[in-house]
């Protein structure tokens, strides 16, 4: 990991399938559906959100528990800078979200059982972040933070997967709703969409690792 | 950086400010938006202008990828200089 964080080929890689996904995600032929219109486009922007978001956040649980068995401070910037660029990638599918909601639902906010679970899981990323601040000593630091976060991820998993499938929702392939197999099943949308998934999440990787050398460095300078 | 930053600032505003006096010499009507004889990027404009987003997002990209790749090369760099100096103490 130390070694691939520094080299470019992934990088250049996921610039790459980003302007693919632009460039195909905007002009290729979409299904003609009432509602959605053109803004089925979104999907390859919005969803992969959500994709990076939980590949980021999954690798800061890793991160986390590789800490408690092993402390070491790279391990735990490595946890905390997974996690906070996961929950950027959060906010932005929030969002992103809301704004095609607006569009397609008629409002910003429908208090869908999806976008409320969202945003408990959000919020309870943002007390990862003010219980860290909280404590003054680093190895308590990284040793709580650490159990929180896999406690997080824990719950985060329920709220996102298994919750709005129980009960009525607005997202497709929740509840009664025609299935996200809908999109998913017309080859030429998932061609962009996967391609979105892994360029958005390499993008947050890419991200992510500047902030973890960076911090990394300062680690070093401060002794 | 800083300062080279301010200049470059300066010189755009300068070029602003003369584009802006020297107005007069001819005036914009509507012929000039319906003349079709001078040949503009009118392709670009076809089809619901969907290019035009195309392009502005492809800027974006361009545009915040620069930005992160110097991010990257800086901290390429740190660690350079961090490495050096633990070498040489």
């Amino acid at each position: 990991m130390d070694k691939l964080i520094r080299k470019w080929w992934w990088k250049i890689l996921a610039v790459v399938l980003m302007l693919y996904v632009v460039c195909a995600g905007l002009l290729f032929d979409v299904p003609r559906l009432v509602i959605l219109n053109e803004t089925i486009r979104v999907l390859h922007f919005h969803v992969p959100m959500w994709f990076g978001m939980i590949l980021l956040l999954l690798a800061s649980v890793v991160y986390a528990i590789k800490n408690l068995s092993n402390p070491s401070p790279k391990n735990d910037i490595y946890s905390l800078e997974f996690a906070n660029v996961g929950v950027a990638f959060g906010v932005m599918g929030i969002v992103t979200g809301m704004i095609w909601a607006n569009f397609t639902w008629g409002e910003p906010w429908s208090n869908d059982p999806k976008q409320n679970a969202s945003a408990i899981g959000i919020l309870i990323y943002f007390a990862y972040f003010i219980l860290r601040g909280s404590i003054e000593d680093e190895n308590t630091k990284a040793r709580i933070s650490a159990v929180y976060n896999i406690f997080a991820f824990a719950i985060l998993i329920p709220l996102l997967f298994i919750l709005p499938r129980l009960t009525d929702s607005l997202h497709p392939g929740n509840g009664g709703n025609p299935g996200f197999n809908a999109y998913d099943l017309d080859s030429k949308l998932r061609k962009v969409f996967y391609t979105a998934v892994i360029g958005w999440s390499l993008i947050g990787f890419w991200i992510a690792t500047i902030r973890i050398r960076m911090r990394l460095v300062q680690h070093v300078t401060e002794q | 950086m800083k300062h080279t930053l301010s200049i470059a600032m300066l010189a755009i505003g300068m070029f602003l400010s003369t584009s802006l006096l020297a107005q007069e010499k001819h005036k914009i009507d509507e012929n000039d938006y319906a003349n079709q004889s001078v040949e503009m990027a009118d392709g670009f404009r076809a089809e619901g202008k969907i290019y035009v987003v195309v392009a502005v997002m492809v800027a974006l990209l361009g545009g915040f990828t620069f930005y992160v790749v110097r991010m990257d090369m800086k901290v390429t760099g740190l660690e350079k200089k961090v490495e050096e100096f633990l070498q040489g103490k």
